[in-house]
């Protein structure tokens, strides 16, 4: 049988045939990779999610013209509508802004290591949202709608792309170890999709994995036996039932359960990892220890095929002190604070994927849900220190396989507020990335409540620009 | 009317399992438009009406399909307009497009020809044939405008579609020497077989037929002595028995009620960024396990959920019902920005009707807002219908009498309070100012109207501005408003209405007033004065703003005010929250103006004015209750307010329902887009029901919704059966007779068996829409008493999916019925009913959101049935979730049933099933005593219904032996047989 697995979940649209005739195909357990549509760039994905809203002014998108500006009230054309509805004047960057690396790409002093690796960068300086919530703005980058219930792009990949891993779930969500997103797991829903393709926390220590072991004490012979005998139990039952292949993928699920037991363990024990690369990702300080804990796990992941990992920057939206990028009060403490958190293991992360080769066929996005306004938030005529949601204009970056590197693609006026040289939508945003993955954005669907559902909704164009 | 039954049925003989269903159908449309085409061109030449009736059923679908996305409208790309003969024959910027009879001067077919047009997405060769021929023939134009709605075609459904067309009753087929049809339903199932040639698979042994109706109608496991007792005598009387047993079980309503809140997105949390908890939803639990389990007709079971606040006011019970409407995600974060807010208000509104339309009629009519849907016959326009009729509806809590009589109880209480205040307030306003109630704060006209007619209907309307005030000590709140009374000459009140503002909320703004208006019959003759007042004067707070006051008599008009005129006699002042200018102390060259309290001129736009009622603290006069009788007044008054509060003890997540707005049509879903006025209606798509509910744009929230709810429930909606019937049959065979239960449109599944789903749906309305009588009937079939294994090799290969039911369907059970089976083997279950959920997170707060960890506590409260845990959404209990229990996002009509390690480790070692464990082996050696055997015997009764065989019995005796019955009870909760239903 040489169909797709999309075209039997859809032809099935859900329920037990489709669980049936997935693991006709030889492995429902996991589900079976699906033919990509072109030749994939890569493989699998990083995506870092710094949550709140990273002030573009003040790292990717160097405007001097905002210097002059500084203090001032906005040029007339400037009408933006803020979400905490008040614009004081404008306030210049706070950092300095440098060329770098051979490409001379523009990066500010708030990121000093990522500056170092510059060239290896794909700057989108020209990226829009239709929300300027925090929420919905998450669920737009994540998932292309507004609302909870749509499946997040993990998933998309997961469902679209199947598991390398024998061992090892799909998509492995890092949070930052302050706190959750809010609405915690709806952000790396499956949506309507399958549950195997919804996101996994993975912690670390033992119980890395929920349930992953028994937290009561179970000798290692009972275990055994037991599971021995469930599984006589199993296959006598689904001997009489050779046509309903969910039984025969049950058995299989508790194999692969089993291994993870001592994959999962394995890939959260950095003890065989070098002392240099342990430096190189920040473990020995205490502000970068998480983010980088997190980066190196989440190439020890990809390396045993997992598709894609999550790294969260930030959490919670309203925590006090905040977590994340969400600079409404003093963007400077804020954004200086934040940055330092993953500056190095971020840039340690593109470093150490280059000299594995694992770039090639990496991708890795670093995206926040919107950016922050170059007016402060003050009342009107006051030059205030917070600078307030901005989903008019802002920066994300890529880097990795094919993709032009070291060049940054689009632009906002000359205030950084709005996007208006060739503006990348969330919905482009995504076409692209399933197009490196092998894609067509057109193509990956899943019918739902009356329509043949997309990532990309009814938009969405592939930015060429970027393409190497 | 042609039924189309083009994508109506199956293709018997076997499925195509090679392709997609999209495919399949395109297929299907192709040869059926093929013959369409060839038939007409065999009878002849093609022109006059049977050209025009011949363009109308094929041309116009695909030109509609194909082309008129882009070349029709204001803007027609090209400037070529296909959606009408003139204009299409006219041509666009190119020049002129179709000549008729003539291919090679017709640039249309060119580029069709060329594949240049649809951009991008070439026309398939038996549509290029069909324009092809149309243009040779004479080009001969049908209905015009084309209305892209009349016809299905190849890309959408037309109000042709099948499933909007009435219910039509066929009878149940007979079949020549038929020994195995039981009822109706048999018949219909039966034919399709024959038709393939095939036979229904034997009926399955007592055994399996126990636990799965145990499964259906309960979702608890069957008890071994059931199962024997049925065993000793599998008659028709015994089943019967049995089945009408379980229905009046009080666990029935806890089964089907957790099926119907899957549809309803019901969800203990708000969603979004707050996620703010919903403590009383669980009032719509019980309200649907009660009425699911007293058989609440269907059509009453649709109208509770959709007005039970208006059918039944005051009560928890209707408070309750309509938790539905509000069960979904909201979202409390809009910023302060006007346009997001107005936007959030339609988010919120599409997320209601979304749900509302595809839970009882099964259209996915929110795929409408931005533009008419993509794929059914329903515009934009009728998207804002459907929304103007829930345009009411906000979500909130109210504070309730749990019994009528504590309602009706909290009435009288309250008209007394009302008495008292009244005596209060007259008294002290008499007292202390020498003014009655009447008397003060209000507007008059100066001159009497001569209009008063003997037994004239009169008019009167005004419109009473939406504003919003700031600061809660100024706003309106409940109980305050505008008074408009009509008075004879002789100072006697004639007519009076009180125009209430809408609630108001703390924190936030009152949206105050909308469009009003009110008729009476004019009676006695001479002159008549108006007086408008605010309510509770004295007060301190807004009473509210009126603009454009209009009293009319038939078409003539006695009298007009836009209040433009108001003069002003201070600088303006602004409204602090909504920045609009407020001039102090305005006056009227018409009106004079008693009262000592502050009339403000407030301008809500541009040059228009309206004229705002307030009433200063320090104007009011003294508050205070100082003779003995005022004292006693007020005294009675605040007992009075200790008895209603009493009275409104049960707090209920519910619809708070607010005057409702004018509706505008919303270009391209754009707030900032907005056009013409709708009034609310249904969708003119249903054949033989009008879609219009005859009330006004200004409608009341009230008004609205008890006419969606009739036009749902109407015997004549034959959407609103075929879905109810076919979600019925759904549980009860694993997929419905339609596999989209929430979509009956061109992108859902096809009947495989229309006929029976039509009779089915009659006969469910000629039964009193009882559900428990729907059971029976199905229940007592033989289509439902087969056997699942796939012994036909012929039908497996031809219909994998069963959708002809040569068997009946195997099938996994689901989250809820997994946990209670355990709880339920183990002894542990707790049924009690009803009430607040037991609550398995902790709640962790970052002021304002909220968190939910989850957790596992202990506790006979814990060991209730699922449906009883709080259903917080963000959440996910490991054991549900991976059992494919949703996040309740968004309605979800059927389950999605996988398999995943995750599943594995969780069944393998989460808490509670280790603990179930080890209750169930306390409980096996206390019923079974101390040899093993024996013990082994009794779990595998309880967990499997059956006792093991002589292989079973020896390896689990081991096992039991060396690693305790501990062991072998998460064995056996672990088996592929405890969750399998044959």
């Amino acid at each position: 049988m040489n169909y797709s697995r999309r075209e039997i979940l859809n032809f099935a649209t859900g329920g037990l045939s489709a669980a049936a005739l997935l693991t006709l195909m030889g492995d429902g357990a996991r589900g079976a990779s699906r033919l990509p549509d072109q030749e994939p760039k890569a493989k699998r994905v990083i995506h870092i999610c710094l949550m709140g809203g990273l002030s573009q002014v003040d790292s990717f998108d160097y405007k001097p013209e905002l210097q002059k500006f500084h203090g001032k009230t906005m040029p007339d054309r400037v009408k933006p509508d803020t979400f905490f509805g008040s614009a004081g004047l404008m306030r210049s960057h706070e950092w300095d802004f440098r060329q770098r690396g051979e490409s001379g790409l523009w990066v500010s002093d708030l990121f000093p290591h990522l500056a170092g690796v510059a060239d290896e960068l794909t700057i989108i300086n020209s990226m829009h949202s239709d929300s300027a919530n925090h929420t919905p703005a998450t669920f737009l980058q994540n998932s292309g709608f507004q609302m909870n219930g749509f499946p997040s792009l993990g998933s998309w990949l997961s469902y679209g792309l199947g598991n390398d891993s024998e061992s090892l779930p799909t998509y492995l969500v890092l949070p930052d170890a302050r706190s959750l997103p809010n609405n915690g797991a709806s952000n790396w829903s499956n949506g309507f999709l399958p549950a195997q393709h919804q996101g996994t926390l993975l912690g670390s220590g033992d119980q890395a994995v929920r349930n992953l072991f028994a937290d009561q004490k179970v000798s290692r012979a009972t275990e055994l036996e037991a599971r021995r005998f469930l599984e006589k139990l199993n296959q006598k039952h689904a001997a009489a039932r050779p046509t309903e292949d969910l039984l025969t993928a049950r058995i299989r699920a508790y194999e692969i359960a089993a291994r993870m037991q001592i994959s999962v363990p394995e890939v959260v024990d950095f003890k065989n990892e070098p002392d240099e690369i342990s430096t190189m990702y920040g473990l020995d300080q205490k502000e970068t220890a998480d983010c980088g804990r997190r980066c190196l796990l989440a190439r020890r992941l990809l390396e045993r095929g997992v598709r894609f990992v999550q790294v969260f920057s930030g959490g919670a939206f309203g925590a006090q002190p905040r977590h994340g990028w969400d600079g409404h009060e003093n963007n400077q403490i804020n954004h200086a604070r934040e940055a330092k958190l993953i500056d190095q293991p971020v840039a340690a992360l593109i470093k150490d994927m280059k000299q594995r080769g694992m770039l090639d066929d990496t991708l890795i996005l670093f995206t926040s849900e919107f950016g922050r306004t170059s007016f402060t938030q003050a009342p009107p005529g006051k030059l205030g220190l917070g600078r307030d949601h901005n989903p008019e204009g802002f920066t994300v970056w890529m880097a990795g396989a094919g993709l032009k590197k070291g060049i940054a693609y689009g632009s906002t006026d000359e205030v950084g507020w709005k996007a208006v040289k060739d503006p990348v939508s969330w919905p482009d945003f995504h076409a692209t990335v399933l197009h490196l993955l092998g894609l067509d954005h057109e193509q990956l669907t899943h019918y739902h409540n009356g329509i043949e559902r997309r990532l990309t909704n009814v938009h969405g164009k592939i930015v060429k620009g970027v393409l190497a | 009317m042609v039924v189309n039954w083009r994508n109506s049925c199956l293709p018997v003989g076997g499925l195509d399992l090679m392709r997609t269903p999209h495919e399949l159908m395109k297929t299907l449309r192709r040869s059926i438009l093929l013959i369409e085409t060839v038939t007409c061109f065999l009878t002849g030449l093609v022109s006059g009406r049977d050209g025009a009736s011949h363009f109308d059923r094929v041309v116009a679908p695909v030109l509609a399909g194909r082309c008129l996305e882009c070349h029709s409208g204001t803007e027609p790309k090209g400037e070529l307009d296909l959606s009408g003969g003139k204009a299409a024959f006219t041509g666009g910027e190119s020049g002129v497009v179709i000549v008729a009879g003539d291919l090679e001067k017709s640039a249309l077919w060119e580029q069709v020809a060329r594949d240049e047009m649809p951009p991008k997405h070439p026309l398939p060769e038996e549509e290029k044939k069909i324009l092809r021929e149309w243009i040779e023939g004479g080009a001969v134009w049908g209905e015009d405008p084309i209305d892209p709605f009349r016809f299905s075609s190849g890309g959408r459904a037309g109000y042709d579609w099948w499933s909007l067309q009435p219910l039509v009753l066929v009878e149940p087929p007979s079949i020549e020497n038929d020994a195995w049809s039981q009822n109706e339903i048999d018949h219909f199932v039966l034919k399709g077989l024959k038709e393939n040639g095939w036979e229904p698979s034997p009926k399955a042994d007592p055994r399996t037929l126990v636990r799965r109706l145990y499964f259906d109608l309960i979702g608890l496991p069957a008890p071994v002595e059931a199962i024997n007792r049925f065993a000793r005598d599998p008659s028709e009387e015994q089943w019967a028995g049995l089945v009408d047993e379980l229905l009046a079980s009080k666990h029935y309503g806890e089964r089907w009620a957790r099926h119907w809140m899957d549809i309803a997105r019901f969800g203990e949390s708000g969603g979004f960024e707050y996620n703010t908890p919903r403590h009383s939803a669980w009032h719509y639990r019980d309200w649907l396990i009660r009425s699911l389990n007293d058989d609440l007709p269907y059509n009453q079971f649709a109208r509770m959920q959709l007005a039970g606040d208006l059918l039944k006011p005051n009560t928890v019970e209707g408070a309750a019902a309509v938790g539905f409407l509000v069960a979904g995600v909201h979202n409390e974060v809009f910023g302060k920005n006007p346009k997001m807010k107005m936007a959030g208000r339609q988010d919120e509104l599409e997320e209601i009707v979304g749900t509302v339309a595809q839970a009882f009629v099964g259209m996915t009519v929110q795929c409408a807002r931005c533009h008419d849907h993509k794929f059914d016959p329903i515009s934009a326009t009728e998207y804002y219908q459907f929304a103007a009729a829930l345009d009411g509806i906000h979500h909130g809590i109210q504070k309730l009498s749990r019994s009528r009589e504590g309602a009706e109880e909290k009435a009288r209480l309250e008209s007394q309070r009302a008495a008292l205040q009244r005596k209060l307030r007259n008294s002290i306003a008499s007292r202390s100012e020498g003014r009655k109630e009447t008397n003060t704060n209000l507007i008059e006209l100066k001159n009497s109207l001569e209009a008063n007619q003997r037994e004239v209907v009169y008019q009167l309307s005004l419109k009473l501005l939406p504003t919003t005030w700031a600061g809660a000590g100024q706003a309106t709140r409940e109980g305050d408003g505008v008074v408009v009374r009509i008075l004879g000459g002789d100072g006697r009140v004639i007519a009076a209405e009180v125009m209430k503002a809408s609630a108001w909320e703390g924190g936030g703004n009152a949206h105050a007033f909308q469009n009003h208006s009110f008729s009476w019959k004019g009676k006695g003759s001479g002159p008549i004065r108006i007086q408008v007042q605010s309510q509770l004067p004295g007060s301190g707070r807004f009473g509210g703003a009126i603009d454009d006051l209009v009293l009319s008599e038939g078409e003539t008009i006695h009298f007009q005010d836009n209040f433009d005129q108001l003069k002003q006699t201070q600088p303006p002042g602004r409204q602090e929250d909504t920045r609009k200018r407020v001039f102090h102390s305005a006056r009227s060259e018409h009106w004079s103006h008693r009262g000592i309290n502050a009339i403000h001129a407030v301008e809500h736009s541009e040059g228009n004015l309206a004229v705002q009622f307030f009433s200063g603290h320090e104007t009011g006069g003294s508050q205070e209750a100082v003779t003995p009788e005022e004292k006693k007044w007020e005294a009675g008054i605040a007992k009075l307010d200790g008895e209603i509060a009493a009275k409104m003890v049960t707090e209920v997540f519910t619809v708070r329902s607010e005057i409702p707005g004018i509706m505008r049509v919303h270009k391209r879903g754009d707030v900032t887009l907005q056009e013409g006025e709708v009034a609310a209606g249904g969708l003119r798509a249903l054949r033989g029901l009008s879609s219009s509910f005859e009330i006004e744009g200004d409608a009341s929230d009230g008004q609205r919704r008890t006419k969606l709810a009739e036009w749902i429930t109407s015997p004549d909606n034959s959407l609103f059966h075929r879905v109810a019937v076919n979600r019925v049959w759904h549980h009860h065979f694993g997929q419905g007779i339609v596999s989209t239960p929430n979509d009956f449109g061109f992108s859902g599944g096809r009947p495989s068996h229309p006929e029976l789903l039509d009779w089915l749906a009659i006969w469910f309305r000629d039964h009193g829409y009882s559900m428990k009588k729907l059971h029976r009937l199905i229940l007592s079939s033989s289509a439902w008493r087969q056997g699942s294994s796939e012994t036909n090799l012929e039908a497996r290969k031809r219909d994998g999916d069963n959708r002809f039911l040569w068997r009946q369907a195997a099938r996994r059970v689901d989250a809820e019925a997994f946990r209670d089976g355990v709880l339920f083997a183990s002894g542990s279950l707790n049924s009690k009913m009803y009430g607040p959920p037991f609550k398995d997170v902790r709640i962790h707060q970052v002021p304002p959101a909220h968190y939910y960890l989850a957790i596992d506590p202990v506790g006979p409260e814990f060991d209730r049935r699922t449906i009883y845990r709080w259903h917080v959404r963000g959440q996910r209990n490991a054991l549900l979730d991976t059992f494919d229990c949703p996040d309740p996002s968004v309605s979800s009509p059927a389950r999605s049933i996988t398999t995943t390690p995750s599943q594995a480790l969780s069944q393998w070692n989460h808490p509670f099933i280790l603990r179930m464990s080890g209750r169930l082996a306390k409980r096996v050696e206390k019923e079974a005593g101390a040899e093993i055997d024996e013990q082994v015997k009794q779990a595998w009764q309880l967990v499997l219904a059956r006792i093991p065989d002589e292989e079973e019995l020896s390896s689990a005796r081991d096992l039991v032996g060396r690693h305790g019955l501990a062991t072998l009870a998460r064995v056996l909760f672990n088996s592929s047989e405890s969750i399998w239903i044959d």
